[in-house]
């Protein structure tokens, strides 16, 4: 299988003015062509931030070290006008907002269209013609009507379809999603699932970014667990929920609700004065005192760990 | 029924009475500009029939120079109203755009114009404005300049304010996402967002502008005699304030009822557009 997607050793620090946040501290994984993978793990531990790294939609005091190869390319080295030729069209980003990722005053249908118009090269009126249609396909109905209205006359999971027919209208090789199921209640989250397996069919890549791990285990082919701005497994899916290697995906398994709802002791750590060494060291209960070094990748029957426990 | 309907007008006219109020005077004001070349020459001197009170033939009387003083108020309206949107029109046009760029791209540009808007700020307008024509020498399309060239400000800085919350909004971080470029961004996405408190201001710098003008020209540097214009019709009038009071009351009221329309259509748009201060429509 060919990749699509390609992060190697990326960096992301804030610089503020007294400190350094490391959001993603030398991040290396690839996403496959027709592969979902799941980037899970804790709020705040810089999954969001590595999503938008990849489409450098970052502010400005951001500094990004490392490379992101995109069909061979690196994002990180394209001018201001070559990625706008990446954004939207090869590359697709779903927002985890639904509620504020639309323009206000601005009719449904034309935001929709905007990827289209963009790239396509298509007329405004062709390309909301082809909202309405795509509309139809995510089940927002009556389409011709629901193409006319603003964003505030839609519910929230309509939203969210409409940023996902946004996303897909160019038919992108890969989709970035940002906690598609943030603020979806668990009816709903079925028909979200159904939404990313229909057009999954389209030969088409997806990084999902997530902490819903009941969804990522119903849509990705992969896992890759961050934990304080680093990888710390990649895994397959099956193996994964199965017995997963390192002691914090084990323990994010055992606070799901179904498997006994552990809470992992302790707090995140900070991403200013991470701790030494493995980061996950002080809240882990396999912990030694090999720990307080460094641990690199390790592979495992295809599954990649950062854990000394598979030295 | 035709009592229903009554009420339902009554009911809208205390909801929005500001603006219903503002745009009765407004409609008598553009009615005055449209019916103006139906009134007599307000040019044509006439020395025989000069200072007359005002009367059936001449309602507001006439002039030192037996001019007719209601049809040079009327097409005073005229000349005031236009130029005073020509110079909201302008300066919206230009204080959008420098708003817009400095709001969005920050950085030294946005120093340099905040710096500029706080220098603007700090001096009195109509000062300004004096010093300016009077560089330029006198005349309605210099003042008219000097006006535009100090009413961008207002313009500039609520647009930037507005430009500088809505561009951290995630709908903006969407659109980039899909590739679109700054200039786009900025006019499908950000204008619409930042327009509504521009519409109220217009209005009441419309307001604004006509008492300006008529400011400038009643200090001999706006429109020179013998244009018809209220500023400089004031001035005229000032010497034979006791002989004939109605060379300047006329004048006066024209300017007085433009800017009061302004300024209630400006308050009541204020209200209706801003969610918050809407008042519950269905009691």
């Amino acid at each position: 299988m060919d990749e699509v997607l390609v992060v190697k050793d990326l960096h992301v620090h804030f610089v503020l003015e007294n400190m350094t946040v490391k959001a993603v501290d030398g991040v290396s994984f690839h996403v496959s062509e027709g592969e979902a993978l799941a980037l899970i793990g804790e709020s705040g531990s810089g999954k969001s931030v590595l999503g938008m790294t990849i489409l450098r939609l970052l502010p400005e005091n951001v500094r990004v070290n490392g490379k992101i190869l995109f069909n061979g390319s690196n994002l990180l080295d394209l001018s201001e006008e070559g990625l706008r030729e990446i954004r939207g069209k090869e590359i697709a980003w779903v927002p985890q907002n639904p509620a504020t990722s639309l323009n206000p005053v601005m009719k449904v249908g034309i935001q929709v269209a905007e990827p289209m118009e963009i790239h396509l090269r298509i007329d405004r009126k062709s390309a909301v013609q082809r909202v309405a249609n795509l509309l139809k396909f995510f089940d927002i109905n009556p389409p011709e009507k629901r193409v006319n209205e603003y964003p505030h006359q839609y519910s929230g999971g309509m939203k969210q379809r409409a940023l996902v027919a946004m996303g897909t209208s160019t038919k992108p090789k890969l989709i970035i999603a940002d906690e598609p199921t943030k603020g979806i209640d668990m009816t709903k989250k079925v028909s979200i699932v159904e939404l990313f397996r229909k057009i999954k069919k389209n030969e088409l890549s997806l990084l999902l970014i997530t902490h819903d791990l009941p969804f990522a285990e119903k849509l990705a082919d992969r896992i890759a667990v961050m934990y304080c701005g680093q990888i710390v497994e990649v895994c397959n899916v099956k193996k994964f929920f199965k017995s997963p290697l390192h002691p914090y995906s084990k323990a994010l398994l055992n606070s799901l609700p179904s498997r006994g709802l552990k809470p992992i002791k302790g707090n995140p750590p900070s991403m200013v004065n991470p701790p030494k060494g493995c980061k996950f060291h002080p809240r882990c209960e396999y912990m030694s005192g090999r720990c307080l070094e460094e641990p690199q990748m390790f592979e495992i029957d295809g599954n990649l760990v950062r854990c000394w426990l598979y030295d | 029924m035709v009592r229903a309907m009554l009420n339902v007008g009554i009911s809208f006219y205390f909801r929005h009475n500001s603006i219903i109020s503002g745009l009765f005077i407004l409609a008598f004001l553009i009615a005055m500009v449209v019916l103006s070349p139906l009134t007599a020459d307000p040019t044509k001197i006439d020395l025989h029939n000069n200072l007359h009170p005002p009367s059936l033939e001449h309602p507001f009387g006439t002039d030192n120079l037996g001019r007719d003083v209601f049809a040079r108020v009327v097409n005073a309206a005229k000349i005031d109203l236009a130029i005073s949107l020509v110079i909201v029109g302008l300066s919206a046009i230009i204080g959008i755009a420098i708003g817009l760029i400095s709001g969005y791209y920050g950085g030294l540009i946005d120093k340099i114009t905040i710096c500029l808007i706080d220098i603007f700020l700090a001096l009195p307008e109509l000062i300004l404005a004096l010093v300016i024509v009077g560089a330029l020498g006198p005349g309605l399309f210099n003042s008219a300049l000097a006006l535009v060239a100090l009413g961008w400000v207002r313009y500039a800085r609520i647009v930037r304010g507005s430009v500088l919350s809505v561009k951290e909004r995630q709908f903006v971080e969407v659109a980039k996402a899909a590739g679109i470029n700054d200039l786009g961004l900025i006019i499908r996405h950000i204008l619409p967002n930042v327009i509504s408190p521009v519409i109220t201001i217009a209005m009441l710098h419309l307001g604004h502008s006509v008492l300006s003008l008529a400011s400038l020209g009643f200090l001999g540097l706006g429109a020179q005699p013998p244009t018809p214009e209220w500023g400089t019709m004031l001035n005229e009038g000032r010497v034979y304030l006791r002989e004939a009071w109605w060379l300047s009351v006329f004048p006066g009221l024209a300017i007085m009822l433009t800017v009061l329309s302004f300024t209630l259509l400006g308050d009541g748009l204020k209200d209706a557009l801003n969610p918050k201060s809407r008042r519950i429509a269905y009691g």
